[in-house]
């Protein structure tokens, strides 16, 4: 008998919820997407909720319910740490009580009290926090058997693991172990640089291409020790966090020559090459691990997940090295994956259910389209009721063709289609798209919809049979978890050379044109694509399509649907909302088409921007 | 929370046809799913004869739609899944009254083919019958006020009015005082019902009181009532050998808090005037303990809760074999 399986990942950071039936992935959801609080680390009571919705199955019918890690565990990290770091330690040990011994020990209560039930075994089971993203990585993976490689900030007590994944079975075979984490690393740099630990990495790794990596040496003397197998040890008389609540400590500061920057001053040279040098120690680690797994395992696949394997920089660096043959990369490869991992984990490794790849070749993730949708009858409801302007379009062909035509006319458009993403990236359910010819569609994107300007270019979406017109690419990259460099032939002269080392003339450089797609080209001429299958997202690759009809550009700009520092957009509601807030043209939801000339005034809480705290 | 109505322009709402939610709720949450036309129902109404089922059609508010639990616990599902005989369709709408429950009946059922038609008139209803407004609580927790379609009696005849009702929410402060009086907030006090619901004092305060929750139906001559036993009245003469009306008691007459003499009374006065069936499910429920009675409805909600599906539907499923059986000796 096939298995209903309540994954919860909570109370660190991004809790989410995901249930399987059979082996199937049914839904998975960040709680953030239903709370309107971004990275909302609560009980994910609203995810728990539309798991079951979707599934349509009552609680009582669960066969079982896991916690994505053992609190038990990570309470036992925390404990050692206090006693081995003496008295320093308290500040940190008093701020993680109330979240490890008052919240995670009541997590049963929690579940009980909040669904009713513990489901059929009447008992919460814990997974294991780098099982719960090796299976992630590995069960949806569209292989009979891969080598995994986890790797993250800190789970419980391991930061890195590497195990071997076969047919059903997950194996671990060596572990890294806290305080020694790549993750943290990084995550004390992106602290020292100015950006927001647990979010801010990724603009990190953005900033990474101003500059160069001359404190690479510095690093790898100093910090961190790497072995040839690519296993590591930090030097912990640098980082703070072992002993206090800050990342970084004095010792840190000196060695790169000054106090962290202010995360509303400048950018200077010194985070650019700090950044570029820290991509590079990344690199240089991630290859070597990867080397080494290869190696050690024989495998011909590698599956990777752990917040670290969000650096699609890295993730694009291992594809190219050809160090393994395939690689499939889970795309809610933070926290929130933990939930969908931990069901997995259950199936198969406690109720030992068969395990089938997906016929097709495919993985099982389903494009990553887990979470809501909203039928055209629920739409038209929620236009009625509030007497909004529309025009529906029940012809799929005419309706792409229309949007397509207001994209070749530098027309932004907030496109809302079919069940919203599970992962941090918008693909093209829940996104905001534009022309990427356009030089315009980046300055207009930021300024006018994400209320910020950015060093960072946007993220192109392209024709999967196409990518390869555009990118030196010849992979699929389905979750835009892959940078690859923009053709050379598109490429325009360029040379990064000396800019005056501020904000704004890092924007004014990345405004520059680089490529005959430069909204989405990166001064290094790198690109974050993802690639649309027919397969995984027909209303979206049909708009891409028509767009290739009228532009003969089989490629758009596309950044998640919401302003600065909100969590994506989950219901019509919230796109509604987003429209009306910022110069999003044309509103589509599913087969109604919004403009915003027609919109009534839209009467808003003076201080909406303030619900959204700064990312 | 996920939006789940839709505006109707005769009966003023209804569900999405073809929503699937879950619906958060102090038990935990419930499934709740729609049909093609909109009925908080498993199945596509077929509006022709087809089947040889027995075919009951059910009416009422949100007791019948079943607020609190999945479609599966409601008590016209229990039914279908303990005979195999009986095809039972819901058309329960919650927040509505009798006035919109008819309104229904005639655009919907008036033309199916039916066997018996059961209306389920929680005894609150008089209430809603007479306002023209209710307010509507939106997506994102602010509370609008729509237009109710409500009758109003003319020369003895019932005349409909607010249909179409508008789109859009109306703003009460050009409503004069007396239609100000006509919006329905939900119960007498809502205020003090919260209030006391959420301090449990509520059982309470009706002792010491002893409150008479609904005085409408204290007289036959009463406004509210003369309008209620109008529209039934209306309603029943579609058929009245295969129409019956259920007086479905709120808690405070289960759990003895109210004596419910009086609209028993009104009740059955009206059965006799349009010679049709009144089935008084109030004695059934009284053969169990005061703590069984309790659990008919939730700790706060006053929704019933599964087992009080259980029990009205054993109460009905008696009454169903009887009505058979009168049929077949017939
Ligand atoms: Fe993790």
């Amino acid at each position: 008998m096939g298995k209903n399986i309540l994954g919860i990942s909570a109370f660190y950071h991004d809790s989410a919820a995901a249930i399987i039936s059979n082996g199937e992935i049914i839904a998975a959801a960040q709680e953030e997407r239903f709370s309107r609080k971004k990275h909302d680390p609560r009980f994910p009571i609203n995810a728990i909720n539309y798991c079951l919705q979707e599934a349509f199955i009552e609680p009582g019918e669960l066969d079982a319910i896991v916690f994505y890690d053992n609190p038990l565990r990570s309470f036992d990290r925390i404990i050692k740490n206090f006693i081995m770091t003496g008295e320093n330690g308290l500040a940190q040990f008093e701020k993680a009580i109330p979240s490890i011994l008052g919240v995670k020990l009541w997590i049963q209560d929690y579940v009980k009290n909040s669904i009713g039930t513990l489901g059929k075994i009447d008992k919460l089971l814990y997974s294991e926090h780098h099982l719960s993203h090796a299976a992630s990585a590995f069960y949806p993976s569209p292989f009979d058997n891969a080598a995994i490689i986890t790797i993250d900030g800190v789970g419980e007590w391991s930061t890195s693991t590497i195990g071997i994944g076969n047919g059903n079975k997950i194996e671990m075979l060596k572990e890294i172990n806290y305080p020694h984490s790549l993750g943290l690393l990084y995550s004390a740099i992106t602290y020292y640089c100015g950006f927001k630990v647990n979010s801010g990495e990724y603009k990190l790794m953005g900033l990474a291409p101003y500059g160069k990596p001359e404190y690479f040496d510095l690093i790898l003397d100093n910090l961190i020790d790497v072995k040839d197998d690519g296993s590591y040890m930090l030097n912990t008389e640098y980082f703070g966090y072992l002993d206090s609540l800050k990342m970084t400590n004095d010792k840190f500061n000196s060695l790169f020559g000054g106090n962290p920057r202010d995360p509303e001053s400048r950018i200077t040279y010194r985070e650019m090459n700090i950044a570029a040098s820290i991509q590079k120690v990344l690199e240089y680690v991630m290859l070597k691990m990867a080397k080494y797994v290869r190696k050690d395992t024989g495998m011909e696949n590698l599956v990777l997940a752990g917040g670290v394997a969000l650096n699609c920089v890295s993730n694009g660096l291992i594809l190219k090295e050809k160090i393994f043959d395939n690689i499939w990369i889970q795309p809610a490869a933070g926290d929130a994956g933990g939930a969908l991992g931990s069901a997995l984990a259950i199936n198969y490794l406690y109720f030992s259910q068969e395990r089938k790849l997906n016929p097709t070749g495919r993985d099982s993730q389903k494009g990553s389209y887990l979470g809501p949708a909203f039928s055209n009858n629920e739409i038209q409801a929620f236009l009625d009721r509030n007497d909004y302007p529309y025009e529906r379009i029940e012809n799929g062909d005419t309706r792409f063709t229309k949007i397509a035509e207001a994209l070749s006319e530098g027309k932004i458009v907030g496109y809302f289609g079919g069940r919203m993403e599970f992962g941090p990236r918008a693909l093209g359910a829940r996104s905001i798209i534009g022309d990427p010819r356009n030089i315009e569609t980046q300055s207009k994107m930021n300024l006018k919809i994400k209320y910020r300007e950015s060093f960072r270019p946007f993220a192109p979406s392209a024709l999967a049979e196409d990518v390869s017109k555009y990118f030196e690419m010849d992979v699929e990259s389905p979750y835009m978890l892959l940078v690859a460099p923009v053709k050379e032939e598109r490429r325009l002269p360029f040379d990064l050379g000396n800019f005056l080392d501020n904000d704004d003339d890092m924007i004014r450089i990345v405004n520059k044109a680089r490529s005959d797609i430069p909204a989405i080209t990166h001064v290094d001429y790198s690109a974050r694509v993802q690639t649309v299958n027919i397969l995984d997202k027909p209303d979206y690759h049909n708009i891409i399509k028509k767009f290739k009809e009228i532009t003969g550009y089989g490629v758009i700009v596309n950044t998640s649907f919401n302003v600065r520092g909100e969590p994506i957009v989950c219901t019509p509601l919230d796109a509604y909302k987003c429209f009306m807030r910022s110069d999003i043209d044309i509103l589509v939801l599913e087969e109604y088409i919004l403009h915003k000339t027609n919109q009534p005034n839209y009467k808003d809480k003076e201080n909406w921007k303030e619900e959204y705290e700064l990312d | 929370m996920a939006q789940i109505f839709e505006y109707h322009p005769v009966f003023g709402y209804r569900f999405i046809p073809g929503v699937k939610a879950r619906v958060l709720h102090e038990d935990g949450g419930y499934l709740v799913k729609a049909n093609n036309v909109g009925f908080r129902c498993n199945r596509d109404f077929n509006t022709k004869n087809g089947t040889d089922k027995f075919r009951i059609l059910v009416f009422g508010d949100s007791f019948t739609a079943g607020d609190g639990v999945s479609n599966s616990f409601r008590f016209t599902d229990l039914l279908e899944k303990y005979n195999d005989n009986l095809e039972v369709y819901n058309f329960g709408l919650p927040g509505s009254g009798t006035d919109q429950q008819y309104l229904i009946f005639k655009e919907y059922a008036a033309n199916t083919s039916y066997d018996l038609i059961i209306i389920n008139v929680l005894v609150e209803n008089i209430r809603r019958i007479v306002s023209h407004y209710r307010n509507f609580i939106d997506g994102e927790g602010n509370m609008k006020i729509f237009m109710k379609p409500y009758f109003a009696i003319d020369n003895g005849g019932l005349i409909l009015k607010n249909v179409p009702p508008d789109k859009e929410p109306i703003d009460i402060s050009k409503l004069d005082s007396e239609e100000r009086r006509k919006i329905d907030f939900g119960g007498r006090f809502p205020q003090l019902r919260n209030f006391l619901i959420k301090n449990n004092y509520e059982s309470i305060f009706h002792k010491l009181t002893r409150w008479k929750p609904y005085p409408e139906y204290d007289k036959e001559n009463n406004d509210s009532w003369q309008l209620m036993k109008s529209i039934l009245k209306d309603w029943v003469s579609f058929n009245n050998k295969k129409i019956v009306i259920v007086p479905f008691p709120h808690y405070y007459y289960t759990e003895g808090l109210s004596d419910p003499v009086n609209y028993l009374k009104r009740f059955s006065e009206l059965g006799k005037e349009s010679n049709c069936d009144i089935w008084n499910p109030l004695p059934y429920f009284n053969e169990l303990s005061l703590q069984e009675r309790r659990k008919f409805r939730f700790e706060k909600d006053v929704h019933p809760t599964k087992y009080g599906h259980e029990v009205f539907s054993n109460y009905l499923r008696d009454k169903i074999n009887s009505f058979m059986n009168n049929i077949k000796l017939n």
